[in-house]
């Protein structure tokens, strides 16, 4: 009797442990979070080093952030499963998709659209100008800033010679030093990096509006721990020291200081959708 | 410079050095300033060629091993990958799979050179791993990541550095080398130069001798510069040299103990030793007066101009001297100079003239002392300073100028002693100084008045507080004036008037009192007299104006009963003789009436008496009132009455109306009676107008005899008519102008003559009136008016002339013709047809009714006007006759604006609101029933003063209690209950004014309500009037009684008891219906509670004449009651309101007819309230 007794009660403590082990190791598991590098290393990093640690303090989810030295980057850390939380909009295409990542939040912003400009000075007036000429990118995985713009050029014929800045910032840098005639990109970061650097342009092109990036989460993530995260993006407007800590990060950016988290379902992005579907092959 | 400062103490001392250092903290930071910017560069250029680098790398790899990736052959990709690897900067490259797998190639070689580990880690912090997505065809195969070696990057960067640094070191020592040699020889001529100092200051050696050759400019010029100076110095030295020789003063230099080391040529003068003997000498024992022990050194101080007493071979030496202290190196004292002259004489010289000072100080203060004596002491500060001479010339202008004013004194006091009795006393009253006259006329010899009292002479007239003010007035430094009657030794009184004037002391206090008398003793025997006689003739004045008013009285009242017995006479049944009879002794009686208020009045004037009422009233009809009197006489004498009244002239007026009555009367009968033929016209104009004053002429201008100009000025006077035949002539008193100018002045106004004898007299007044927004309101003229046609027609230019204007003014169109034949040729033959036709009644050849039937024929068929005429009061036209003459009104002249005004709006049909006045006119209404009927106390002593009230209390309907005496009318009311109390001023037993104050303290005692109580008495004085007030009657009448002002005060009583004029207003459908339910909820209450009390504020504040705050009091019960909807109780306190504005307290029946109605609405309310319970 007091064996058998004995046999129950040390089953139970083994069923137990075994459901309580993955929720300790839920909770031990570090997750790393990879924005798509707009503004350069340093003024990203600034960007979004408050909002990773105010979320991982709210949702109780570790959270490192992973910034890559390109656009580029972030989709080589997904396409090597060496991050779990992305901010992009590179994971649209068809076969991206099928890797499982879903969309649970975007950023409220005004409607983005990818641009093709010249400096406000500038004698070119029409983008059959450019051809032959350089015009910079951000990366070749930038796709409002630079597959937009270049599948754009094709449409047209105009053959460019296309120059990488990195990110946004380095491409318009070439754009203001002279080094390239024209710059593709995010109407949004354009307009932050005038208002920050005090520059002016002309908008030579522009496309249809499209939602600012979206807030991702890796298939092999834990729908609490995702819904956690999500749930600390889109709460932080609504308590004040994250709203404190989103005006002060969008004020670095250049970016209007209501600019919140809100929850998407990624039904919004059937823009980027249908650009895959129709893109040059070598764009897609 | 704060933080500087410390630094300057690491700075070498040798110029030598200081440049040499500078030299070499300028190379030392240049060599590291290059050395860093240089590490800089090559840093970013480092990092900036390996990212690019990689870039390219990783795109060629990435392209060569997208075939191998596609079709899975990892050997080859790992091959490719050792190639790229092979002489890059890369540790390692990697191709990482979707799935996770990788190929992984690392470099492993030994580095030649180890950087150190700051500049490894500061170069792996810049460089990132490089990632590259291998996607053919859009489709993700797998990614491509090269990681960075940051050993041989930064072991590349640190040869570098390392062979830099070692460079710049080579070179910053082999600079500071060069440059120390030269440095040390070029400025070391300036140390060289230390060594020949004591040459050099001994001016023996040219300092140019000790520059190298190859010395700088600079320096080369500083050394010039240095000879220069020592040069200089040395030629200095030798002139002060000889300045010390030539000098007169002694000059000595001593040693910081005082012993001599120099001593000029005059110094051994002074001090009678050659120098070699004064050398070594201690300056103390050269001048033992300057004070200090030997041993001692002498004070630090130095001093200027000290005098030295030296008593040398028993010879006195006087020295002025002088210490200034020497300092050497380092401040520190070297010596002294002492410089001493020899001022031996002039110190003699100095000591006698301060003696022969001293002598002319002291007579100089001396004759100060006179002159502060004799000036007061704000001038003796401007006298003369210390001028002797200016002092003595002071004194003796004085002297002079005092000799003078006494002189001119003593002439002064032998003058005023001629006129007037001088007397001095101390300040204790002692007599110390009397001249003759005072000694006259007191009796006492000077010697027996000095030193006595000064009471001695007081009269005993005067009560002690007569001499105590005189007292406290001269004792307090002021001068007293005033009549005091002293006693003379003998007992006779002498009346003086004297002025006591006191003279101060030293002290402040006075010291002297001197008193200047005049004798007025005749004097004040004359005014004793006058005072006599003057109140003999008051008492004698005052005796006739008692006569004058009791004769009035006593005259009045009998007159009282001979004229209301014959009107009720004349009211019955009469014979026409009878009647004719009777209408004489009325018309005499009130003749003799109008003589004796003449006389009355003369006598009130002659008293001071003569007073105006202000109470509000209707000019216009008191005019036309008073002119409908006098039309009779005018007719009767067949003169033209006619009346014409501005416009502009307000109706409602306040003043006196039955002054202004008066004075008409007065001025109109003077003219109806000094004129035979023709009319008299009284005109009224509005000469100015204020807010609430109006100032008025009024004119009346007769046809008749004249008055010349010699007597235009006399005829105002008492008892004077233009002469004694007019007396004979036409008779009167010869006292009406009088009293009309004396009535006039009153109202505020004048009054004056323009006349021509034999063409007629035109008498001109004006009067103040006071107005309001009352009086303001005049006739509205309708509209339907406007553009009417009309035709007048009178033989009297004036009337036709007044007629029109009035027309024109209303905006009809008038037509005057003179003639009954031109009236008819107009009417007929008018291209547009007169509306109304105003014909005079009288006119020669065909009056005005035979005209009126002549436009009754048929050829005035469609152009026959309307017909007013226009009478002189004459009998009235039967109906039947008027309207077959087709006489639409008929009115009696003189005609008033209003009253015409009424009767074309009658003619006209047009709005009868300006008919009105025409209602209001209406004759005989004191000969009226009453509407409702009163139960009156009736307390007369006088037998046919009762049987004339009872008679025309009963023929008004009243019920009548009798009571012969105060006494019993006391009685009376406490028996029985009545409306209104008749009371008699003055009665036996018991006077009208005990009576009434008896009636009122028990009704105050007794709470119950107050009776009206209005007095009758023929005590004319104004002064009755306000005793019967004051005693606490409501109102007043004076006999004989006027039957229409006793009619008038007993209806409206009447109307207040019985509310017939208002109760026709339903409070309690006005609550109903009108009244906002939520704002009668909330006030009713409230009002039941508050309005007792308002009206007792009212009665009280009447009873004070307050008219303001009766005016507040009865605005606000005005706003409430308007608030209940409740208009005639509202409209009442209305009333109140505006005559309290003007001033009128008199209101007690408007106060009793309010109360009656507020009685009615708080009933109502309470009701109301208790119904819906819609009070809180």
């Amino acid at each position: 009797m007091y064996l058998r007794w004995s046999r129950f009660a040390l089953a139970t403590l083994c069923v137990l442990a075994a459901m309580e082990a993955p929720a300790a190791s839920a909770a031990d598991t570090v997750y790393h979070f990879s924005p798509v590098n707009q503004y350069g290393i340093n003024l990203t990093a600034a960007y979004w080093n408050p909002i990773i640690n105010y979320v991982a303090e709210k949702s109780g989810v570790k959270l490192v952030l992973k910034i890559g030295r390109t656009s580029a980057d972030t989709t080589s850390y997904v396409l090597a499963n060496e991050v779990e939380f992305v901010f992009s909009n590179h994971l649209f295409s068809p076969e991206r998709e099928q890797m499982g990542w879903k969309v649970f939040g975007r950023r409220d912003t005004p409607p983005a659209h990818g641009q093709i400009i010249v400096p406000d000075d500038s004698p070119v007036q029409k983008l059959q100008e450019l051809k032959g000429q350089e015009v910079a990118f951000a990366g070749p995985e930038a796709l409002i800033a630079y597959k937009f713009p270049y599948a754009h050029l094709l449409s047209l014929g105009i053959d460019v010679k296309v120059v990488f800045g990195g990110n946004q910032d380095g491409a318009l840098a070439q754009l203001y030093s002279g080094k390239v005639k024209a710059a593709g990109g995010n109407s949004q970061l354009l307009e932050g990096y005038a208002r920050r650097e005090s520059r002016k342009y002309r908008v030579l092109w522009s496309s249809e509006p499209v939602y600012d990036l979206a807030l991702m989460a890796s298939a092999k993530v834990p729908e609490q721990d995702r819904k956690a995260v999500a749930d600390a993006f889109v709460g932080m407007s609504k308590d004040p020291r994250g709203r404190e800590i989103l005006s002060t990060a969008s004020a670095s950016v250049g970016l209007p200081l209501s600019t919140a988290f809100i929850p998407s379902t990624g039904t919004e992005y059937g823009a980027y959708r249908r650009f895959y579907q129709n893109a040059p092959t070598n764009l897609r | 410079m704060g933080v500087a400062r410390p630094l300057l103490g690491l700075l070498p001392k040798s110029l030598v050095a200081r440049v040499y250092a500078l030299y070499s903290a300028t190379l030392l930071t240049f060599v590291g300033v290059g050395l860093a910017l240089f590490y800089h560069y090559q840093f970013i250029q480092a990092i900036e060629d390996a990212q690019v680098a990689a870039g390219t790398l990783s795109e060629v790899v990435a392209q060569t091993v997208s075939d191998s990736v596609v079709i899975g052959d990892y050997d080859t990709v790992k091959r490719t990958l050792d190639k790229a690897m092979f002489g890059s900067r890369f540790e390692s490259a990697a191709y990482i799979d979707l799935r996770g797998g990788s190929v992984r190639v690392e470099r492993d070689l030994p580095l030649a050179v180890v950087p150190p580990a700051w500049l490894t880690e500061r170069i792996a912090a810049r460089l990132y791993e490089v990632n590259r997505n291998i996607s053919v065809g859009g489709r993700d195969y797998g990614i491509l990541r090269l990681t960075f070696d940051a050993d041989v990057v930064a072991a590349d960067l640190w040869v570098l550095l390392r062979a830099s640094l070692l460079g710049a070191l080579a070179s910053l020592i082999g600079g500071l080398v060069l440059i120390r040699i030269p440095l040390a020889r070029w400025l070391g001529n300036l140390d060289r130069l230390r060594q020949y100092e004591s040459e050099i200051e001994a001016g023996t050696m040219d300092v140019r001798q000790v520059l190298a050759d190859d010395a700088p400019i600079e320096i080369r010029r500083t050394f010039e510069l240095f000879n220069r100076a020592a040069t200089s110095l040395q030629q200095e030295r030798e002139q002060a040299a000889v300045t010390l020789a030539a000098i007169a003063d002694g000059v000595l230099t001593t040693d910081c103990e005082g012993s001599v080391v120099y001593a000029n040529p005059a110094a051994t003068r002074i001090f009678g030793e050659p120098e070699e003997s004064l050398r070594g000498r201690n300056v103390r024992d050269l001048l033992p007066a300057m004070g200090g022990s030997d041993g001692e050194a002498l004070p630090l101080a130095e001093w200027t101009a000290l005098r030295v007493d030296v008593h040398a071979d028993s010879k006195r030496m006087v020295l002025d001297t002088s210490l200034a202290p020497i300092f050497g190196r380092d401040t520190r004292l070297a010596g002294f100079v002492l410089a001493c002259r020899d001022v031996t004489k002039s110190f003699q010289l100095e000591e006698q003239l301060r003696v022969q000072l001293n002598a002319r100080e002291t007579a100089l203060n001396a004759l100060r002392d006179v002159l502060r004596g004799m000036l007061p002491a704000d001038q003796f500060a401007d006298t003369g300073g210390d001028d002797i001479e200016a002092v003595s010339r002071l004194i003796g202008t004085l002297v002079r100028e005092r000799e003078a004013s006494r002189r001119a004194l003593d002439n002064q006091q032998f003058a005023l002693d001629q006129h007037a009795i001088v007397s001095v006393t101390d300040r204790n009253g002692r007599i110390i100084y009397a001249n003759d006259r005072f000694s006259d006329i007191s009796g006492y010899s000077r010697e027996e008045l000095l030193g006595r009292d000064h009471r001695v002479l007081k009269s005993g007239l005067h009560p002690p507080e007569f001499y105590e003010n005189m007292w406290q007035a001269i004792s307090h430094g002021e001068v007293w004036r005033g009549e005091i009657c002293n006693r003379s030794k003998g007992g006779s009184l002498h009346w003086m008037r004297a002025t006591i004037v006191p003279f101060q002391g030293a002290d402040g206090r006075p010291e002297q009192y001197i008193a200047i008398r005049t004798d007025i003793t005749e004097r004040k025997k004359t005014e004793d007299a006058l005072q006599k006689a003057k109140e003999a003739a008051e008492l004698a004045n005052r005796a006739k104006s008692d006569f004058l008013a009791n004769m009035s009285h006593e005259i009045r009242t009998p007159m009282n009963a001979v004229i209301g017995m014959t009107e009720l006479v004349l009211d019955t049944e009469l014979s026409s003789e009878q009647r004719e009879h009777l209408n004489i002794v009325k018309s005499s009686a009130e003749s003799l009436l109008t003589v004796i208020n003449d006389i009355l009045d003369f006598s009130r004037i002659e008293a001071g008496k003569l007073s105006v009422e202000c109470v509000d009233f209707d000019f216009g009809r008191t005019l036309s009132d008073t002119l409908r009197g006098l039309a009779i006489d005018a007719r009767s004498k067949n003169l033209e009455l006619l009346s014409d009244i501005e416009s502009r002239m307000p109706r409602r007026v306040r003043g006196d109306p039955t002054r202004l009555r008066q004075i008409l009367v007065n001025l109109v009968g003077n003219a109806l009676k000094f004129t035979e033929r023709g009319e008299v016209v009284v005109r009224v104009r509005l000469l100015e107008r204020g807010a609430n004053q109006a100032l008025v002429q009024l004119s009346v201008a007769d046809t008749g005899i004249g008055i010349p100009r010699a007597k235009q000025e006399q005829i105002f006077d008492a008892f004077t008519q233009a002469d004694t035949s007019t007396t004979r002539k036409y008779g009167g008193t010869g006292l009406g102008l009088t009293i009309t100018r004396k009535l006039v002045q009153l109202m505020g106004g004048r009054i004056w003559l323009e006349s021509e004898p034999g063409k007629g007299s035109t008498f001109h007044f004006t009067v103040r009136l006071g107005t309001d927004a009352v009086g303001a309101v005049v006739s509205v003229v309708p509209a339907q008016l406007a553009g009417k046609r009309v035709l007048v027609v009178d033989d009297n230019a004036a009337n036709r002339e007044i007629l029109c204007a009035r027309l024109d003014e209303w905006g009809l169109q008038s037509t005057a013709v003179a003639a009954p034949e031109a009236a008819l040729e107009a009417a007929q033959s008018s291209p547009d047809r007169y509306e109304c036709a105003l014909l005079d009644a009288v006119m020669p050849g065909m009056d005005g009714y035979v005209l009126a039937e002549r436009m009754q024929a048929p050829e005035f068929d469609g152009r026959r006007p309307r017909i007013i005429v226009l009478s002189s009061a004459g009998p009235a036209l039967d109906a039947e006759r008027a309207a077959a003459s087709g006489i639409a009104e008929s009115l009696n002249k003189p005609i008033a604006a209003d009253e015409l005004l009424a009767a074309l709006c009658r003619v006209f049909e047009a709005d009868p609101m300006a008919a009105v006045a025409q209602g209001a006119a209406a004759p005989g209404r004191a000969a009226q029933k009453s509407d409702n009927t009163l139960d009156v106390l009736l307390v007369e002593d006088h037998p046919i003063n009762q049987k004339l009230a009872q008679s025309l209390l009963e023929k008004w309907g009243h019920r009548t209690t009798l009571a012969n005496n105060g006494r019993e009318g006391l009685e009376a009311w406490r028996t029985g209950r009545f409306d209104v109390v008749l009371m008699d001023m003055q009665m036996p037993v018991m006077s009208g004014i005990e009576a009434t104050q008896a009636i009122r303290q028990i009704e105050a005692a007794s709470g119950q309500g107050r009776v009206p109580i209005i007095a009758m008495t023929a005590n004319a004085m104004e002064s009755d009037r306000g005793a019967c007030l004051a005693a606490g009657m409501d109102d007043y009448l004076s006999k004989p009684i006027n039957a229409a002002e006793l009619k008038l005060r007993l209806d409206r009583l009447g109307a207040a008891k019985s509310g017939i004029t208002l109760s026709n207003f339903d409070y309690a459908q006005a609550l109903e219906n009108d009244v906002d339910q939520e704002i009668l909820e909330l006030i009713a209450d409230a009002f039941l509670d508050a309005y007792p009390a308002d009206l007792k504020q009212l009665r009280e504040a009447m009873a004070a004449g307050n008219s303001e705050t009766v005016m507040r009091t009865a605005h606000t019960l005005k706003g409430i009651l308007a608030q209940f909807e409740a208009r005639p109780a509202a409209a009442l306190a209305r009333d109140i309101e505006v005559r309290a504005r003007s001033g009128t307290v008199d209101l007690a029946l408007e106060v009793d007819q309010l109360e009656c109605e507020i009685e009615r609405l708080a009933s109502c309310l309470q009701k109301y309230c208790k119904a819906g319970a819609h009070c809180a």
